[in-house]
């Protein structure tokens, strides 16, 4: 009889933990499923592309105590884009750990307008030159109307950097940053210079060589029709923003409120 | 065909003559006399005719069989009686055993005679001058061939070309564009302007060279080009003494593709640069006719040189009328890359200070 009061008492006590661990999953996963990466407030992506995003931005975020976002709005009216991407920023309580660290990616549809900020760790693992890079690359993409590929180069940008700054223990800066420009730049035209100079000089050891021309024969051409016709005009317009004069200095610049970043533009 | 050879003699003292380019004249080394060709030639012309007929009567030798005697052509030398065997297509030689210039009239008479020669005006001691200058300042030649190779044979040659004389005619059509670009924003507006062209014209070609010889490199015969066709002349023997002349092996019809394709890149080329004015032109159809007018048979003065370096043979070949020479030369790998690198490493060095640094 008093076996049977135990093993009740101890039913007991196994279903009240079990329901006090239901309670707390159910008041703490929707606060964690209320703070996603990707926050698409006009419902621009399907639902898969959604969750291959998020996925991408949580793989980037994780471990670097630095969240990476994308943000997606239809309109944001007069406002700044960096003003609002920044009131956005701090009303939503983003960023990771006590420094809020994050950057952020703010894509206005309707506006057709976009800025990249950045806070906390984020000013410090984002340069101005590294954010320049990105926006190179994401803003072609903007304006061929290709959010989803706008994004994924965002996230796996913005993965990478976090990534080299996590190994290196410095940003990618302009003082860093061979990339495959500079490496073309210090080894491939010296070395395409050496072939060039390299192949005069082995032309001059072979000289034997069939003509395919009779210049030395021909005293001219006589003409005797010349007709030049106007036909038509087309006209192509192509995406291309003139460049901001890049500050040599390196490193990452910030507001009075600690926000990093670009000023963004129009795509 | 005769096979008999014939020499010019001196008429003062019988000893051979020879042709001195720098001064176009037949000239004995024996006794000194000079004459001038066309002389000789009239002097010479009952010898020739006796000569041939020695030579039909003369008793037959040894005979080559069929397969042997396909290629080769039996000749004697009238000065020390020694019987020059050669390839059927060389139609004068110098003696191997006297050293005496010698003619084989009847090879270059009838239906192969040449319309046209050029003598030759530079001599061997410029080929080899010339060969010695041309190795100068060549970057990636082994030290050691111009230290250990040297000329083992160098011969004069009338080399056999085809002349032709064609009129080009050329149509064509094309579409020329002019642009202009612009910024609007933060785009660049570009605006361009589309033409119909339209030309057509004609063009005279005087005297295309193309060697028909089998035996001489059609690189290195194309490389000396061109030759100054104001000192052409008539041909005559009197000009071969002491050199190679080869007969033509490839006749007109067979050489006239090469000819055909020079005159029609000329030609096209000089369609196309009268058209300016435009950023781009495209070509939408050409049309280009070329019309051979004649074909003259021509020998032309070329210095072959040959030398031999690790057991591999380099030739030369020099413009007997300019002077022009050219070869293929072997190349020093390690040269190839201590240049490569000398180059590029300091420049990289350089960008990477001036970049990173």
């Amino acid at each position: 009889m008093k076996n049977r009061m135990c093993k009740t008492n101890c039913y007991k006590k196994c279903c009240a933990f079990l329901a006090a661990l239901l309670m707390l999953a159910v008041l703490v996963l929707p606060g964690m499923a209320a703070a996603p990466l990707v926050r698409d407030e006009m419902g621009l992506f399907d639902a898969d592309t959604y969750n291959e995003l998020e996925q991408s931005a949580e793989a980037a975020s994780s471990g670097h105590d630095c969240d990476v976002y994308f943000l997606v709005v239809n309109d944001i009216g007069d406002a700044n884009q960096r003003d609002f991407a920044k009131n956005y920023y701090v009303n939503n309580g983003l960023g990771s750990g006590e420094g809020k660290s994050g950057i952020l990616f703010l894509l206005a549809v309707g506006s057709r307008k976009y800025v990249t900020i950045t806070y906390g760790g984020g000013v410090t693992a984002f340069t101005d030159y590294r954010i320049e890079q990105m926006e190179d690359d994401i803003v072609p993409k903007l304006s061929d109307g290709d959010w989803a590929g706008a994004a994924r180069t965002y996230i796996e940008m913005a993965d990478y950097t976090l990534d080299y700054y996590a190994e290196h223990g410095e940003p990618i800066d302009v003082d860093n940053d061979l990339g495959a420009e500079g490496l073309l730049f210090v080894i491939g035209i010296p070395a395409a210079i050496a072939a060039g100079v390299c192949l005069v000089f082995y032309h001059q050891m072979k000289t034997a060589k069939e003509k395919t021309e009779a210049d030395d024969y021909m005293p001219g051409l006589k003409l005797r029709v010349k007709r030049d016709v106007y036909t038509h005009t087309t006209q192509t317009r192509v995406y291309d923003p003139p460049k901001e004069e890049k500050s040599s200095g390196g490193g990452s610049s910030t507001d009075s409120d600690g926000f990093g970043g670009s000023s963004g533009g129009s795509f | 065909m005769p096979n008999e050879t014939t020499n010019y003699q001196c008429p003062a003292c019988t000893g051979p003559l020879r042709f001195d380019s720098a001064t176009g004249k037949l000239v004995c080394d024996y006794c000194g006399s000079t004459y001038e060709v066309k002389e000789v030639e009239a002097l010479y012309a009952d010898k020739q005719k006796a000569s041939d007929t020695a030579a039909r009567q003369r008793p037959q030798g040894p005979v080559w069989g069929e397969e042997e005697a396909a290629g080769l052509t039996s000749r004697t030398c009238s000065s020390c009686g020694a019987e020059l065997v050669c390839d059927g297509t060389t139609a004068a030689t110098t003696c191997p055993y006297c050293g005496n210039p010698t003619v084989l009239g009847g090879q270059l008479s009838g239906k192969l005679k040449p319309e046209y020669i050029i003598p030759f005006k530079l001599d061997r001691k410029a080929a080899v001058q010339n060969l010695n200058k041309y190795y100068k300042g060549k970057k990636f030649l082994p030290k050691a061939f111009k230290e250990q190779n040297h000329v083992e044979e160098i011969q004069g040659v009338y080399v056999p070309f085809w002349l032709y004389d064609a009129t080009a005619d050329a149509r064509g059509a094309y579409e020329g564009e002019v642009t202009e670009s612009h910024r609007e924003g933060n785009y660049v507006v570009t605006n361009t302007q589309h033409y119909n062209v339209a030309r057509a014209g004609e063009a005279d070609f005087i005297k295309v060279p193309v060697d028909g010889s089998s035996k001489m490199p059609d690189a290195h015969m194309d490389a000396i080009e061109p030759f100054d066709y104001s000192a052409i002349q008539p041909f005559s023997t009197a000009y071969l003494p002491g050199f190679l002349a080869d007969r033509y092996d490839e006749d007109e019809e067979k050489c006239l593709p090469r000819a055909t394709r020079r005159m029609e890149n000329t030609t096209r080329a000089a369609l196309r640069e009268t058209i300016d004015g435009y950023s781009e032109v495209h070509t939408k159809a050409e049309n280009i006719n070329i019309d051979i007018r004649k074909a003259h048979y021509a020998l032309l003065p070329v210095w072959m040189l040959h030398t031999r370096w690790n057991d591999k043979d380099f030739l030369f070949a020099m413009n007997g009328q300019t002077g022009k020479l050219i070869g293929d030369l072997p190349v020093d790998p390690k040269r190839v890359a201590a240049w490569f690198a000398g180059i590029s490493l300091p420049l990289m060095v350089i960008l990477a200070l001036f970049l990173y640094g």
